[in-house]
């Protein structure tokens, strides 16, 4: 077997791979035909949706690698056709965890640096890679790390010399997953042709119902503990939108979003489901982070940030003429509820 | 401001626009452009005339001179459509800039002189440079430095490899250098026999050097003054301080320290985050406790056009050179006026100090002072000309 054409098959996404396809001669039509790259691109996408991981399997063949390979232009596809924002990000997120997780495989049975070497070039990093560190030019750095929230991935808290930042191999692994997932969700939805999606009818009903057994029921965000969801402040009616969109939010929003829902009255519970549609929803964290926040460890809940404070992190969305008479999204929160009480029928 | 005054004023302006070596940013052609011009409006209601586009530097040189306006202005960002209205501009990158201005800096700016604050804001850009130089590892020739023409700096990045950074890389590069969600643990490692070992690079560097200098200093002072000046810097009790100055004293432990190796106090979890708390106050670039920040990640902002004048104080945006900043003296050499003889009649109390003379104007006399001292009191609206 061809080892260019097994390392294709494995990151899929990587230009030479959409080339190979290419040059190969293969067409949509030949995709459609081939049953089992077809089946096998079913299988990524519920793969996705299930465990938030495509895992790479053991390549036997030519055979299979060809299929491999085809299967992912096929997997957007699908994607493409479902057209459902939560679904582009979870399989984005799920085809980066499985190219992650192949190499840090392949670090420990000794061919990853090699890996790592050509992945680094084929997704066009600058990267000076040796066996015990990585060096990072600054501005590659920031545009991969941007959306890690744990603080040991703030610029400020790297190592950073004379425009490189050193990171270890590991951590440079991490990188990549982040440009694998700037890849492949790059261009998703695609714009496919109608008769293509219903061509793929059968298989695009087995994922919608993956997809709406695996996701939590998205319904507008209800509360109930009392809490008056249509008199929270416009930054925190942003955040809980999103949140429900499964966008990802930056760890600042998280923060304030939870501090702001438990002061008004929300159970530790009630909190974690609103994280439910988040990409990378892991509950044993969110739950841990939640109780933090809620003081159930420390016995010290947290308060909500100030007004000033969501302004200093970009948090301030949608100001309206109440916010001019507060510091704070709570004391929003409370003038709300009593002129709300006051006009029963506004 | 009165008519005849704006008029003065404007008259000069035009006069340094007509001679004046102008310096266009490059790819004007690319950028938004906008204007305060001497209207008949100006200063009482400012209108800022935005989205206009040049097609080379030419063009621009002549709008200039043509209406030597009050305040001229640039995109840091290049765009498809520079007069597009904003929507539909399409962002193409944005220069890396830094605008560093004493009211970012000082949240009691009454308290300081215009000088005084000159010199703070100074400081504060050395700093910043330095971060440029090294952590960032941009050349001098990388950074274009200009006086702002009023009260700070700016530093302009054009390198393309900063020109597609969003904003929020942008704010990582803030935080960078005011030290924002720095966490003294990130530069720690458990070493094998129990030991710390602080990674002296980046910020690990910085906070390094200012632990051995702050214990150096600590060794010097007798006792109570020792324990009192811990306790300042770091907020720790009287026990955790003397031990601090144990430590500070014993030189075998200071050795060790200073190969890059601290003890691990199970006991004192907090002497090396407060010492690095008190460290990191000093030597990351100030901003004020406040939102707007010293340097900004607005990547649609407009900025002064270096060599433009600054309508309000009548001083010039001057580029300076990297090493020449030290030695720069705003209110000497950003005065482009000359010194004939301006009547002028004072209506608010002031005062300044230009080229090394000083001005004190009281209020309701009538001052006979050379042009570049009449021009400035003028623009700050604290004078009109006596006709």
């Amino acid at each position: 077997m061809h080892e260019r054409y097994s390392y294709l098959c494995l990151y899929p996404f990587l230009p030479a791979a959409s080339e190979y396809v290419k040059e190969s001669g293969l067409t949509i039509d030949h995709m459609i035909s081939s049953a089992s790259a077809r089946i096998r691109a079913k299988e990524r996408v519920i793969e996705a949706i299930r465990t938030g991981c495509v895992q790479r399997p053991f390549i036997a063949d030519d055979m299979q690698a060809q299929m491999e390979l085809l299967s992912y232009p096929f997997a957007r596809i699908l994607v493409s056709c479902i057209n459902d924002p939560y679904l582009v990000r979870r399989y984005a997120l799920a085809e980066a965890k499985g190219a992650y997780r192949r190499i840090i495989e392949d670090l420990n049975t000794g061919t990853g640096m090699d890996t790592i070497h050509k992945l680094a070039g084929d997704l066009g990093i600058h990267a000076d890679i040796s066996t015990d560190h990585v060096l990072v030019p600054f501005t590659d750095y920031l545009q991969l790390a941007v959306n890690l929230r744990d603080k040991r991935w703030k610029l400020v808290n790297r190592s950073l010399v004379r425009g490189k930042v050193k990171l270890n191999v590991n951590e440079f692994v991490r990188l990549l997953q982040e440009a694998i997932y700037g890849r492949v969700i790059k261009g998703l939805p695609l714009d496919v042709p109608e008769e293509i999606c219903n061509s793929l009818r059968a298989h695009i009903e087995q994922i919608k119902e993956e997809l709406a057994r695996g996701r939590p029921k998205r319904d507008e965000f209800r509360a109930h503990s009392g809490a008056d969801p249509d008199s929270f402040p416009p930054c925190i009616r942003n955040i809980l939108r999103n949140l429900n969109e499964g966008v990802n939010i930056p760890h600042s929003a998280r923060f304030a979003v939870t501090a702001f829902l438990l002061n008004a009255g929300l159970s530790v519970e009630e909190v974690i489901e609103l994280y439910r549609n988040s990409p990378d929803f892991n509950e044993t964290m969110t739950r841990y982070q939640v109780e933090h926040i809620a003081g159930v460890r420390s016995g010290t809940r947290y308060t909500a940030p100030s007004c000033a404070t969501m302004r200093t992190y970009g948090n301030c969305v949608g100001k309206d003429e109440l916010c001019d008479r507060i510091a704070h999204p709570l004391s929003y929160y409370r003038l709300k509820l009593k002129r709300r009480a006051k006009k029963p029928d506004s | 401001m009165r008519e005849e005054t704006r008029r003065f004023v404007h008259a000069g302006f035009r006069r340094y626009y007509n001679h004046a070596r102008l310096k266009p940013p490059g790819e004007v052609w690319m950028r938004e452009w906008g204007f305060v011009h001497f209207d008949r409006y100006y200063p009482a209601k400012v209108v800022m005339r935005r989205h206009k586009a040049f097609n080379s530097d030419v063009e621009l040189i002549n709008y200039i001179r043509e209406y030597a306006p009050a305040h001229a202005y640039h995109s840091a960002a290049i765009y498809k459509y520079p007069a597009a209205p904003m929507g539909r501009k399409e962002w193409l990158g944005a220069d890396l800039i830094f605008d560093l201005d004493a009211d970012h800096i000082v949240s009691d700016l009454e308290k300081y002189s215009y000088e005084d604050l000159l010199e703070l804001v100074k400081r504060e850009a050395q700093k910043l440079i330095g971060f440029l130089l090294n952590d960032f590892g941009f050349d001098e020739s990388d950074l274009e430095l200009v006086f702002s023409g009023s009260r700070g700096y700016h530093i302009h990045i054009t390198a393309n490899s900063v020109r597609q950074l969003g904003s929020r890389e942008r704010r990582e590069i803030v935080d960078y250098m005011t030290a924002s969600g720095l966490e003294l643990g990130a530069f720690l490692k458990h070493a094998r026999d129990g030991n710390l070992i602080l990674i002296s690079e980046g910020w690990g560097e910085r906070l390094f050097n200012g632990l051995i200098r702050f214990l150096h200093e600590i060794a010097d002072l007798p006792e109570e003054e020792a324990i009192v000046s811990i306790r300042k810097a770091t907020g720790m009790d009287k026990r955790q301080a003397k031990d601090v100055i144990r430590i500070a004293r014993d030189e075998t432990v200071m050795n060790r320290i200073e190969s890059g190796q601290l003890p691990n106090f199970s006991r004192l979890p907090a002497v090396w985050t407060g010492i690095a708390r008190s460290v990191t106050r000093t030597v990351s670039v100030e901003s004020a406790d406040r939102p707007d920040e010293p340097v900004t990640s607005d990547i649609k902002r407009l900025i002064r056009m270096p060599t433009s004048l600054h309508g309000k104080s009548s001083l010039q945006v001057k580029p300076l050179e990297i090493d020449a900043i030290a030695d720069f003296d705003p209110l000497k050499d950003a005065v482009v006026f000359g010194d004939s003889d301006i009547k002028l009649r004072v209506m608010h109390d002031a005062d300044i100090r230009l080229r090394g003379e000083h001005y004190r104007l009281e209020e309701g006399e009538t001052v006979t002072l050379p042009e570049y001292a009449a021009m400035y009191f003028m623009c700050r609206g604290v004078a009109e000309l006596e006709v």
